[in-house]
């Protein structure tokens, strides 16, 4: 079936917004290949649907959508008294910030776990603001005292250590040829099974005192 | 709420081509639908063309209360005005451009008939589809189709009447 210019007119927005079958469409272009008439049409048209659907979204004027929701919803108020001291305070009330709270709360109590807290063990006596500030301090210096002692005990061991190097070097030279190559998992294990201390330094201070003790006894 | 206040304020100010009316016909469309807001049956359609149904509906009874002010209004008196200001904004600036090919359109609309120029806005403006545009008429499909097509056809003879030539 031939299209004729008429036809060809009448399915223009058919064949502009891609609803015509590929039959139909190559048709129309058989028609439009020899139809100076219709070719100048689709260009013309279609031209005018493009310019149309490029124009930007019209601007809402700004004032609009504030007289809608006074129209609607009704003007806002302004909050009076006691309320109006606290308006600023509106954010307290948002889910966002309950969230916030929430987390806050939780992680605090992890923390308090993680410290040695446990709400189990608190009293309604421990809550007063004086016993809650003893208890910081007193756990604060605690905390200071251990961190201290911590520090002085590593000093001491090191001193050791670095004392005993230099004497023990050929001692252990010795000790290293007699002993087997290396030692088997369970003999590893078994060094290592104390933690924060490592077997070399245990072997140094047995050796420095063994020696200490060789010496006052000859003596 | 500005999705539809854009959607809502759009299609008015397309449809009567003045700022002011389409703000007043905006804030009515808004007002109806808050106080029928009962009566809106999301299986009947989505929201956005209900929205669009209120407005086209407004604005056809707008259209009917105005006729008679607009047939006082000789086409004479408006074609000069529309000459000078397309000879007088022609510059090389893109959003110059712009404003100038979106006035021509508007000004191209304005001199469809109301069931053209509402087809037209809905499909090539507001980007609904048939089936969407023949529920905010309420008319047979084939009468969209046909409504759309004669519109465009029209709008492009009144496009290059302007003198607006294919980009």
């Amino acid at each position: 079936m031939n299209w004729t210019c008429a036809q060809i007119e009448e399915r223009l927005s058919d064949y502009l917004d891609n609803r015509l079958d590929p039959a139909e469409v190559a048709e129309l272009n058989r028609h439009v290949d020899g139809c100076a008439e219709c070719t100048r049409l689709i260009e013309q048209v279609g031209t005018a649907v493009r310019q149309m659907r490029s124009l930007a979204p019209v601007e809402v004027p700004a004032l609009l959508i504030h007289s809608i929701l006074d129209q609607t919803i009704g003007p806002r108020t302004e909050k009076k008294g006691w309320r109006g001291w606290f308006a600023w305070a509106d954010f307290v009330v948002q889910p966002k910030f309950a969230m916030g709270a929430l987390t806050c709360a939780v992680t605090l109590i992890i923390l308090g776990y993680a410290a040695g807290l446990s709400p189990a063990k608190i009293r309604k006596g421990d809550l007063a603001p004086g016993n809650v500030f003893r208890a910081a301090n007193r756990q604060a210096h605690l905390t200071y005292g251990r961190t201290l002692k911590y520090v002085n005990d590593l000093k001491v061991v090191y001193e050791i250590q670095s004392r005993l190097r230099p004497e023990e070097s050929p001692a252990r030279e010795r000790e290293r040829q007699e002993a087997p190559a290396s030692p088997t998992p369970q003999e590893k294990s078994q060094q290592d099974s104390r933690p924060g201390r490592s077997s070399t330094l245990d072997a140094n201070l047995y050796a420095y005192i063994a020696t200490r003790e060789a010496a006052r006894s000859q003596q | 709420m500005h999705r539809h206040a854009r959607r809502v304020f759009g299609l008015c100010y397309r449809f009567t081509g003045n700022s002011h009316e389409a703000e007043d016909l905006s804030q009515e469309v808004f007002l109806k639908i808050y106080r029928s807001l009962a009566s809106y049956r999301p299986a009947a359609g989505g929201f956005p063309t209900w929205l669009t149904s209120v407005t086209r509906n407004l604005l056809v009874d707008h259209y009917r209360r105005t006729k008679r002010d607009r047939l006082t209004d000789s086409i004479e008196d408006e074609m000069p005005r529309l000459e000078e200001k397309h000879s007088s904004t022609r510059t090389p600036f893109k959003h110059v451009a712009d404003a100038e090919l979106s006035d021509q359109v508007q000004h191209a609309l304005s001199r469809l008939s109301p069931e053209l120029r509402e087809a037209v806005i809905l499909r090539d403006l507001q980007g609904l589809e048939y089936n969407e545009i023949q529920e905010v008429l309420s008319v047979p499909e084939g009468t969209v189709k046909s409504r759309i097509n004669r519109g465009r056809i029209e709008l492009a003879r009144i496009l290059e009447q302007l003198g607006l030539r294919p980009a």
